[in-house]
């Protein structure tokens, strides 16, 4: 052999050996798992439902296709949302069946406003799952017994029979074959949620030291928010697969409020940095210094306590205290500006130590000595949400379009299934309602073309289960890994779920092209009524969308403004004020995610960038516009409430008078003229108190009421920058090009 | 006059003329809303949709009579 041929053959084994090791990792990955485990699940089910001789064992299939997560806990807790939505709709459509067995106008209205109520309640909580199968297997169900509906029990019963065999035998396999649970998942996301809120804090101390923020901040505040969102989801799971975390799941319930709370207070307090800038804080809060490493090592201990080890020591308790005579020498909105700062880090502080104690109770740590847990409890009245009702109203709509086509056109196809998938498509969009129709043509066409040569072609030549069982594997195998990316979740439960009701395999069973050509005229027939629905009666169209959500934050910012929400005792104005806080509470979030689907077109001369600036200050300005609301309560000095009453009216009425403006058009108020009616305001304003205290007679007004009276002018100011902010950066959009219509 | 229909058939399945001009007829529509669209012309309609359901409808009839009859 020469040396070349050598060299070659050494090649030649190192590639194949690589190849083995490439292999090997794929056996190992978690695509390869997930796609084994679904694919197994699938054949089992359609072979325990043959052998029974049940009918139609895709609804069994159909379980496992939607029921099939990362982890146990995920996919017993979807599975038994899924049994249990199944067990309202059953219920419902017998219901109906039994209230209105002649009256049809009154079955479809009261079916309708039901998949309409479903709809609305899917935003309610992590578990919109159950109200998505409960709102669209309701019409399945009591058109799959057939017109007469005599055998609508029966129907109820056999679907609730293979949904239920479907999720047990995806959970059985799931626990038995490389099983991956949900309690370290919880724990792996509560420590990085700790990590990550502990670095944010570092950073908001840092520059409160007068370090400069740093450019990875907006990432990592970014990554927690998305943690916080998260988190009640994944206890949900984590409780269903670990009797440690049934056991302790209201402290974990607790643990993600606290999270959240705390990521609010970071988000909060770093908004007051612009007004701390020139303050020499570590003199005017001598014990700031102390502060941050101790609020580090606290949430260090949270980590360290996740992972088992005991905490080294307890926290205590810190008050922070100004240097009086620093502080006599300030301003009046400098002063304003430190009372809140202090108030924030307080309130972290008393936040970490409450998240301390509960991870401590968590893992049998015991209690806090110096134990004052925060007992908050939520007050806010129920309020509707109006995006949620313009999505019931969509639903409502696609689902009457339909129903009165099937009524009034001969032969349209397949009834029996094209209202439930009308139904199914319009709930499943109010979760990701800027989703475009068209989105989902693709992926369901590409499937019934693949389910449909696999129906015609493959199904023809088996003869046994044997063959069936493989090929079922195989074909769920493949679409699995086709589709394993976690972008690609949506697309992947349609593949897998289109696929088994597109074979339709039962032990009768007949093989027929027509099928495959109707269902797919079918799903496109429902895809062109929620369309419909999409610009009638209500519009979802982006930029029309995101100029409407506009207008209602602005109109809620300028009814909290006004003191009309002051007296909270009135029913009728508690309801309004919880309204109100509701949509300047959520309403930036949602015109941020409806930017985002926006065409490149509509930006004009803008960027995509400019719009998140913009939607950034938005989240500020609601933020502190909720502040406000908060802080009018509290007691104030009678003597400096007279002094500076008439002032702070016409601040209130002339930031009414900018946010009505900016409601008609954000482009409408220039931010330098804003800016500068701002300067000359504090400045009159800051010699004004001044005269006001001087003036006030000497114990005429507590500490407290100062103080009150300083968050209360602080508040005032930091909504009136904000504003200023809001309109240097609308001013940057195309509201021209963002105004144009288009397809 | 011929009034028996000149159907489509794909792999045995018989498809009526007027479906496969309304295919066409939407896609032709969708493919205008997008020059449309892509050279700022949309602007000058005031609600596109009902403009889109328009040409298609439009598409579809003149598919139908002239292109694909029935």
């Amino acid at each position: 052999m020469t040396v070349h041929a050598r060299q070659q053959g050494n090649d030649a084994a190192g590639v194949s050996l690589a190849g083995v090791y490439r292999l090997l990792k794929w056996f190992r990955s978690e695509d390869f798992r997930q796609a084994v485990r679904v694919a197994l699940a699938m054949v089992i089910v359609y072979y325990v439902s043959l052998a029974m001789g049940w009918d139609r064992p895709h609804w069994a299939g159909l379980a496992v296709a939607l029921c099939s997560l990362a982890t146990v806990g995920d996919s017993l807790n979807k599975g038994l949302l899924r049994i249990l939505g199944t067990f309202l709709a059953g219920f419902v459509a017998l219901l109906l069946i039994a209230l209105f067995p002649q009256e049809r106008w009154h079955y479809l209205l009261g079916a309708t406003a039901y998949i309409a109520f479903c709809t609305y309640m899917m935003g309610h909580s992590s578990r919109w799952y159950f109200w998505f199968i409960a709102g669209y297997v309701m019409p399945l169900l009591a058109l799959a017994g057939g017109p007469q509906g005599a055998t609508a029990f029966e129907t109820v019963v056999l679907r609730l029979q293979q949904t239920t065999m479907g999720v047990i035998v995806y959970t059985l396999v799931a626990v038995l074959l490389w099983p991956r649970h949900s309690a370290p998942v919880l724990t792996h996301t509560v420590s990085s949620l700790a990590d990550l809120q502990r670095r944010l804090l570092g950073q908001y101390v840092a520059v409160l030291a007068g370090a400069r923020e740093d450019r990875e901040a907006s990432k990592l505040r970014a990554q927690a928010a998305g943690s916080v969102a998260r988190l009640p989801a994944v206890v949900d799971g984590a409780e269903l697969d670990s009797f440690e975390v049934w056991e302790t799941r209201r402290l974990w319930r607790r643990c993600a409020s606290e999270f959240a709370a705390l990521n609010e207070t970071i988000e909060r307090s770093r908004q007051g940095l612009p007004d701390l800038e020139k303050l020499d804080l570590r003199r005017l809060m001598p014990g700031l210094p102390a502060l941050g490493p101790e609020l580090d090592a606290r949430l260090a201990s949270v980590a360290r306590m996740l992972a088992g080890r005991p905490p080294q020591r307890w926290p205590e308790e810190i008050v922070l205290e100004f240097d009086e005579e620093a502080l006599d020498a300030l301003a009046q909105f400098d002063r304003a500006a430190l009372v809140r700062a202090r108030d924030q880090l307080q309130r972290l502080e008393q936040l970490t130590r409450a998240l301390f104690s509960t991870v401590a109770d968590i893992h049998g740590f015991g209690s806090n000595p110096c134990d004052d847990r925060l007992t908050e409890t939520s007050t806010a009245a129920w309020t509707i949400d109006l995006d949620r009702l313009a999505c019931a109203v969509r639903s409502f709509t696609a689902v009457w379009i339909i129903l009165l086509a099937c009524i009034y056109v001969p032969d349209f196809p397949m009834p029996a299934g094209v209202i439930p998938v009308a139904a199914a498509v319009a709930i499943m969009l109010a979760l990701t309602p800027w989703l475009p129709v068209r989105s989902v043509i693709l992926p369901v066409l590409g499937t019934v073309a693949f389910a449909g040569v696999f129906h015609v072609l493959v199904m023809p030549h088996l003869s046994s289960f044997a063959g069936l069982g493989t090929a079922i594997f195989i074909a769920i195998f493949l679409i699995m890994i086709v589709l394993a990316k976690p972008e690609q979740a949506m697309a992947r439960g349609i593949g897998t779920s289109m696929f088994v009701m597109v074979i339709s395999v039962s032990n009768e069973q007949t093989y027929t092209f027509l099928f495959v050509v109707n269902f797919g005229l079918m799903f496109l027939l429902a895809l062109a009524a929620v369309w419909v629905s999409t610009w009638l009666p209500i519009s979802f169209e982006p930029a029309q969308v995101i100029f409407m959500q506009l207008r209602r934050f602005l109109a809620s910012c300028e009814r909290l403004a006004s003191p009309r929400h002051r007296d909270a005792e009135d029913q009728v104005r508690r309801t309004r004020l919880a309204f109100d806080r509701h949509e300047v509470t959520a309403l930036p979030g949602k015109i941020g995610r409806w930017m985002a689907a926006l065409p490149a077109a509509a930006f004009g001369k803008g960027t995509p960038e400019q719009a998140g600036d913009l939607v950034d200050a938005l989240q500020v300005l609601g933020d502190r516009m909720r502040e406000l609301v908060e802080l009018r309560g509290a007691p104030q000095s009678a003597a400096l409430v007279r002094d500076l009453v008439a002032d702070v009216r016409a601040w209130r009425l002339a930031i009414q008078e900018i946010l009505r403006r900016l409601a008609m058009d954000p482009a409408s108020v220039e931010a330098a003229h804003l800016r500068a009616r701002l300067d000359a305001k504090l400045e009159a304003l800051e010699a004004r108190i001044e005269r006001a205290l001087n003036a006030a007679p000497q114990g005429s007004a507590s500490s407290e009421e100062v103080d009150n009276m300083y968050r209360l002018l602080g508040a005032y100011r930091g909504v009136s920058e904000t504003l200023v902010e809001v309109t240097r950066r609308a001013a940057r959009i195309d509201w021209g090009a963002l105004r144009e219509t288009r397809f | 006059m011929n009034l028996v229909p000149s159907e489509f058939s794909i792999g045995g399945v018989y498809f009526p003329p007027l479906l496969i001009a309304a295919i066409i007829g939407f896609a032709a529509a969708w493919l205008t809303a997008l020059l449309l669209n892509r050279y700022r012309l949309s602007r000058f309609f005031f609600y596109p949709p009902l403009v889109l359901l328009a040409l298609a409808v439009i598409y579809t009839v003149i598919i139908g009579t002239f292109v694909i009859p029935s």
